[in-house]
């Protein structure tokens, strides 16, 4: 237990500069985008004017007119303190925004993860297992549908299908837990085509290695040497993928966020860029790279627990 | 009931893009209880192909013709379902490649204990797999591993080439089977540890089971271990009888061959194949390398010739 403590620990410091190198970027993303804040603020509706005068206020009000390595200090100490800002659109704080929306991704990539991993994995070893023959080729064909179509196709046949002929379920919104469904299968699909490809094809490399074989002639049945020897060897590369497809939905998944009018941090990101409210994609770069080192972590405790050879390397440093 | 095991007409032949290669052609042998048959020949002759075929264990690609008798059933045409059964209890296997034969992310012990809960389900019970740790621990320890324990813990990626080796011919043996398929058990292993290996598999041979095959490259170890030898070329037996007359006196050319490139008899080398001879395929195998090939040798299959000592040998010579 204390190993894996350490282990974890040590990834936390091998992580930190990626986190370092994610604010500079988000916070250069601001600075460096076109159009300026202040203004921004004072004009938001573009038809109203200022002075010379006002313009300055606001700017040092803002911190702008300090030089570029005081205002990111100040902007990581306010960080540090659980200061976002606020937008300047909605003056809401960005911080308290965010955690309405962070748990409203997470429910909806967590669900798509389960469809993907479920669907994926299982789908995989089906056809692993009847491999050649019919069932095989249709799921294949279904899982390579899967993966080509575009997601707003999807979404827009998904909704129309559910939604507009059988109203089954609604078009958009989560106000019941049921409006997750749509979306979340939208965003699960073409994962769960690629999944259930790649599990197929490490399964398939499993079952020809000579283990499988020597596990047979142990007496075993030829299920078993799938289930108890192959299946775990070939969970290596799923977990590899199926962990950074999980970063990139928990990221938000923007555009199946506004198709769906999900609150999501994807869909707060869109909007953000197209009103070019710079704190807040500010605050969402630095999310995601937050979001990406935490699934790093993840991903490397999962790969240890599916790979002794990890394990054992690890440990023994 | 008679423990012999029967094979008649055996032909294996792998199929690849409905292209065919046979490599094993005409094989009949009898394995008898209570003795050990060694198998040589050099490599890609199709030794560990016949083992496997015995166990019904080659890949689909592999298309299997003829009868292997065992216990008044022929294991060839055995549904899957029944072989399962046969495989692990009557026969079990030490398998090639050990390093290859282990699960990378299954610790040793588990495998090896897994040899006996496959088959009955009382075994999956705790004293179960606590009499078939203790028959892991014995083996092991005969195999001449010192920290059991350690070595149980472990996964094969740990373990060297040699220990390997150890534990796959402790696999093989773990549910003390009738029959054991030992395909090259000794390689890799230094002179003492393949005394040892030798000792333990003469010794399991003789008390434990019925009967043993070993494939093998070391001559010396067949000399020392087995009643009776099938030299195998390009999938034919060319001689098959008693161990030690044919290593006292090979008589098939290529037998002979064989034992005049031993380092004791000097590392003669067999002679390499004639380019206009290897064109004769309906012929003798041996033929495109044979010293004493004739005309026919090119064009017909020399039947197996009994000879008085009570070995076949497959030349025209003896006909
Ligand atoms: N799965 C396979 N697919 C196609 N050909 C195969 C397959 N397995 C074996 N062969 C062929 O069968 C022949 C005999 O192989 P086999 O493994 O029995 O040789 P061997 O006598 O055991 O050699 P070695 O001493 O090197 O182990 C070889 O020519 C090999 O190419
Ligand atoms: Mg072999």
């Amino acid at each position: 237990m204390w190993m894996l403590i350490q282990y974890i620990l040590k990834k936390m410091a091998l992580l930190a500069p990626v986190l370092v190198g994610t604010s500079v970027i988000a916070f250069a993303l601001g600075v460096m985008s076109p159009g300026d804040p202040v203004d921004q603020v004072l004009n938001p509706n573009g038809n109203e004017s200022y002075t010379q005068e006002e313009y300055d206020r606001m700017s040092a009000r803002m911190g702008l007119d300090k030089p570029l390595h005081v205002q990111y200090i100040n902007w990581v100490g306010n960080l540090l303190q659980g200061d976002l800002g606020r937008s300047f659109f909605t003056n809401k704080s960005i911080v308290d925004q965010m955690a309405r929306r962070i748990p409203i991704s997470a429910r909806l990539a967590g669900l798509s993860m389960v469809f993907t991993v479920v669907l994926g994995v299982e789908g995989g070893v089906i056809m692993a297992v009847w491999k050649d023959r019919f069932l095989d080729h249709l799921l294949g064909a279904c899982a390579v549908t899967a993966l080509s179509v575009p997601g707003f196709w999807t979404a827009i046949m998904l909704i129309w299908l559910f939604a507009e002929k059988w109203k089954l379920l609604p078009t958009s919104g989560i106000a019941s837990g049921i409006g997750y469904l749509l979306p979340a299968v939208t965003l699960a699909l073409p994962s769960t085509g690629v999944c259930a490809r790649l599990t197929r094809t490490a399964i398939l490399d499993e079952i020809g290695r000579q283990y499988v074989t020597v596990a047979a002639s142990k007496g075993l049945s030829r299920r078993q040497t799938v289930v108890c020897h192959a299946f775990g060897n070939a969970l290596i590369p799923v977990v590899t993928y199926l962990g950074t497809h999980m970063a990139g939905i928990l990221g938000g998944a923007s555009i199946v966020e506004t198709i769906f009018a999900v609150p999501g941090i994807g869909s707060y990101a869109i909007s953000a860029v197209q009103s070019k409210d710079y704190y807040v994609v500010q605050a969402y770069v630095l999310f995601s790279g937050m979001v990406y080192v935490a699934v790093t972590i993840l991903v490397d405790l999962l790969y240890m627990a599916v790979n002794p050879r990890i394990r054992r390397g690890e440990a023994g440093q | 009931m008679n423990q012999d095991m029967e094979i008649k007409g055996l032909n294996v032949s792998f199929v690849d893009h409905g292209r065919e290669t046979k490599v094993v052609t005409d094989v009949d042998a009898t394995f008898s209880e209570g003795s050990i048959t060694g198998l040589i020949g050099e490599s890609g002759s199709g030794k560990s192909v016949l083992g496997m075929a015995i166990l019904g264990l080659l890949p689909g690609s592999a298309k299997v013709k003829g009868t292997c008798l065992y216990q008044g059933r022929d294991l060839f045409s055995l549904p899957e379902k029944e072989m399962k059964k046969v495989r692990g209890t009557e026969i079990a296997l030490i398998p090639q490649n050990p390093t290859e034969s282990l699960n990378p992310i299954r610790t040793v012990g588990r495998q090896l204990v897994e040899c006996v809960t496959a088959h009955e389900k009382s075994a999956k019970s705790r004293a179960g797999i606590r009499r078939a740790g203790i028959r892991r621990d014995e083996l092991l320890g005969r195999f001449g591993f010192q920290d059991v324990g350690r070595i149980n813990g472990s996964y094969s990626f740990e373990l060297s080439g040699g220990m390997n080796q150890r534990v796959v011919s402790a696999l093989g043996l773990m549910n003390c089977p009738k029959w054991v398929i030992a395909d090259e058990p000794t390689k890799g292993l230094d002179s003492i540890l393949r005394r040892q290996v030798y000792e333990v598999l003469k010794d399991i041979g003789r008390s434990e089971v019925r009967g043993m095959l070993v494939i093998t490259h070391d001559i010396t170890l067949a000399k020392a271990l087995c009643d009776r030898l099938m030299v195998l070329y390009g999938g034919c037996v060319m001689e098959k009888g008693n161990a030690q007359a044919i290593l006292e006196a090979p008589m098939h050319p290529y037998t002979r061959g064989l034992m005049d490139s031993l380092p004791e008899k000097g590392m003669r080398p067999i002679r390499r194949a004639d380019r206009d001879k290897e064109r004769c395929l309906a012929g003798c195998r041996f033929y495109p390398r044979c010293p004493w090939g004739e005309a026919r040798c090119g064009t017909e299959m020399p039947p197996e010739t009994t000879l008085l000592d009570g070995r076949t040998v497959r030349c025209f010579h003896y006909a």
